[in-house]
């Protein structure tokens, strides 16, 4: 006890007697650690919104459209158009009765949307309840999304994208129960749609889409076929997607009488390009942390060599305070004290900087559209734990073979008049 | 106080062996003060830093208040040097960075000493000295003699029964160099047991007891004078 304070007492006023250099060298560190911090941030702020964005579209699903078929089957011509009917999906909920949920979509582009005078042209989308939490579609306050009602009774109502809402009704402050026109039909709306990042599509940005119930739309346009069915699964379900698609597909041909084989069903597997976009990012966030971790190491190399013309310019002072009782243990302890305080004043300021200058950012309400595929640098804890682990370790070896050095000077060599 | 039976101490140098003491045997009693001389090379400061306990001596064996130094572990000698042991340097060996105050406060540090008493310590070393209005100044504000105060009340710090003290007024002129004896004359008469190395034959004249070098090796006086 005795000995850790006078080897705290000893390192302070050396501290203070030298601080000069040991700014310079805290300085260096700083930015290393500055450096390393602002790109992780900058990878764990694109890692998460882009995380973000791909949810925006919701998950855990496949898109399977219908084509045309490319071989004869069964005596049966090439070219037969194979698009799905309301039957196929109690057909093929039977048939893939482990699907989470097998529901079906229509799409019709450019439709005329009015308000009070003012129109724009969006996409129609007839669809069913589920699609809700499906595809994250989920209201702002004091609105809801199309209900089993809507479709049991053909009601026209209509569910707005945000950005429609922004473009018909800028100044309406609450637009559940206003009258928009599709073509010339009138319809009441029934919510908005909550601002969501959207990275992926497969028609267009829901932001932009009116949707309605999947009933109602098949009176209006008179429209037998799905544009689209979607096949869920559960999420213990997630890595056989494609088990599943290949059933659908076996089922189909079954039922339209095509070679399973021809490629005729168009099929999108939203869980496998997210897996793929997602291991880019993490790919992309570790780059960064590397490049980082670098230039840190480059400052620990700094920190060592200091500490090591340090030693030599100390040997002097090392040897007088040999003769003046000081033990080995406490002049190498000093050193890696100090090298450890170095590490740890730059390193801790500099991930302090860069977190306050991340929250910071993150009060500032900006508007732009960089940043919603960008994200906002963000600082993670795991992160902060890393660079303090390499900082740590860095001090110590920077200061324990400068350490070593000091307490091995001979005190007489060292003492001997120049 | 100290004793030394058959103490020679070799280095070397490459494949060169350099003795630069041969078999040394020397008794000091307590409140002795005694001048060592001899010419430039001839092992005063070797033997001065194995009293010391900066240095081990090659063969022999040195006892010092009755224990054998060459049986003290680090820490010990460490010790030893902190509270038995007072050096005094030609150089000074003053810390450029620190006050004088700081400088005198160095042994008080590794004794473990409380931040009170190691003031109170050091202005009362410091008066005593004469500095008592330089505390606050650094090595080059202050001329030879200061340093050399400055020093000794460092050696003083915690105390110590022995001071070793090689050429301190070397650096200095005669007059100022005169002072520096006049203290050491006043802490022998305290008590202290004082061993100075000198080159001045007319200080070493004034003092107790002269030991004399030539070689490595202790010789009377009669020898060199002829
Ligand atoms: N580390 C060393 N390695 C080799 N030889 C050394 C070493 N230290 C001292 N010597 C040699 O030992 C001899 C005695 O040196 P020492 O310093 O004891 O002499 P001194 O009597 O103090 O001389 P001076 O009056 O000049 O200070 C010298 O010849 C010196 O060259
Ligand atoms: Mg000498």
């Amino acid at each position: 006890m005795k000995s850790l304070s006078i080897l705290w007492n000893v390192f302070l006023r050396d501290f203070r007697k030298q601080s000069g250099r040991m700014t310079l060298t805290i300085v260096g560190l700083l930015w290393g650690t500055v450096s390393i911090m602002l790109l992780l941030s900058f990878g764990e702020g694109l890692y998460q919104q882009m995380s973000l964005n791909e949810k925006g579209m919701g998950e855990g699903f496949s898109v399977i459209w219908g084509g045309r078929t490319n071989k004869e089957f069964k005596g049966l011509p090439r070219g037969r158009r194979i698009w799905f009917l309301a039957d196929d999906l109690p057909y093929f909920s039977k048939k893939i009765p482990d699907a989470k949920l097998i529901t079906g979509e229509m799409m019709r582009w450019g439709q005329r949307i009015s308000y009070k005078g003012k129109y724009v042209s969006h996409m129609v989308n007839g669809l069913y309840p589920e699609y809700e939490s499906l595809r994250a579609m989920y209201p702002q306050m004091g609105g809801r999304f199309v209900n089993k009602k809507d479709i049991e009774l053909k009601r026209r109502v209509v569910f707005l994208g945000d950005e429609v809402k922004k473009e018909l009704m800028p100044e309406v402050e609450n637009p559940v129960g206003e009258m928009v026109f599709i073509n010339s039909v009138p319809f009441t709306v029934i919510g908005i749609l909550s601002p969501k990042q959207q990275m992926n599509s497969y028609a267009s940005q829901d932001a932009y889409n009116v949707f309605i119930p999947l009933s109602t739309y098949r009176t209006i346009w008179n429209e037998p076929y799905y544009d689209n069915l979607i096949l869920a699964v559960d999420k213990k379900d997630y890595g056989r997607m494609k088990e599943f698609t290949d059933r659908l597909n076996l089922a189909a041909a079954a039922k339209y009488k095509y070679d399973p084989d021809d490629k005729v069903l168009g099929i999108w597997d939203t869980i496998e390009s997210q897996k793929l976009m997602g291991n880019i990012l993490l790919g992309l966030k570790y780059f960064l942390g590397f490049v980082g971790f670098m230039t840190l190491a480059i400052a620990g190399v700094g920190v060592a060599n200091i500490m090591y013309v340090s030693v030599k310019e100390r040997t002097r002072e090392i040897g007088v305070k040999m003769a003046m009782g000081a033990r080995r243990a406490t002049i190498q302890l000093q050193f890696i004290t100090e090298a450890l305080f170095i590490t740890f004043m730059g390193g801790g300021i500099g991930i302090a900087l860069i977190y306050s200058a991340t929250e910071a950012f993150k009060m500032i309400p900006l508007d732009i559209p960089v940043l919603d595929i960008m994200g906002r640098p963000t600082v993670s804890l795991v992160d902060g734990l890393i660079v303090t682990l390499i900082l740590g370790t860095m001090g110590v070896v920077a200061g324990y073979f400068p350490s070593r050095k000091a307490s091995s000077v001979n005190p007489v060599d060292s003492l001997r008049y120049e | 106080m100290i004793r030394m039976t058959n103490v020679s101490k070799v280095y070397n140098t490459g494949s060169i062996k350099f003795e630069a003491l041969r078999e040394v045997n020397i008794e000091i009693k307590e409140r002795e003060f005694c001048a060592v001389v001899g010419p430039s090379g001839s092992g005063k400061s070797t033997l001065m830093n194995i009293i010391g306990c900066l240095d081990d001596c090659t063969t022999g064996e040195y006892f010092l208040r009755g224990t054998s130094v060459a049986n003290m572990t680090q820490n010990q000698l460490a010790d030893v040097r902190n509270q038995t042991i007072g050096f005094v340097f030609q150089s000074f060996n003053l810390l450029p960075y620190a006050t004088a105050e700081e400088n005198v406060e160095v042994p008080l540090l590794f004794a473990g000493k409380s931040r009170k008493l190691r003031l109170e310590r050091c202005r009362h070393l410091l008066e005593r000295v004469g500095l008592a209005d330089k505390m606050k100044n650094r090595p080059t504000e202050m001329s030879g003699g200061e340093m050399q105060r400055v020093a000794i009340a460092r050696s003083l710090a915690n105390d110590p029964p022995l001071i070793l003290a090689d050429e301190p007024t070397g650096n200095l002129d005669t007059r100022t160099g005169g002072a520096i004896v006049d203290l050491f004359n006043e802490l022998h008469d305290e008590g202290r047991t004082i061993i100075m190395i000198t080159h001045d034959p007319n200080i070493a004249a004034k003092l107790p007891r002269q030991i004399y070098m030539q070689d490595g090796a202790l010789v009377d006086k009669l020898r060199i004078a002829s």
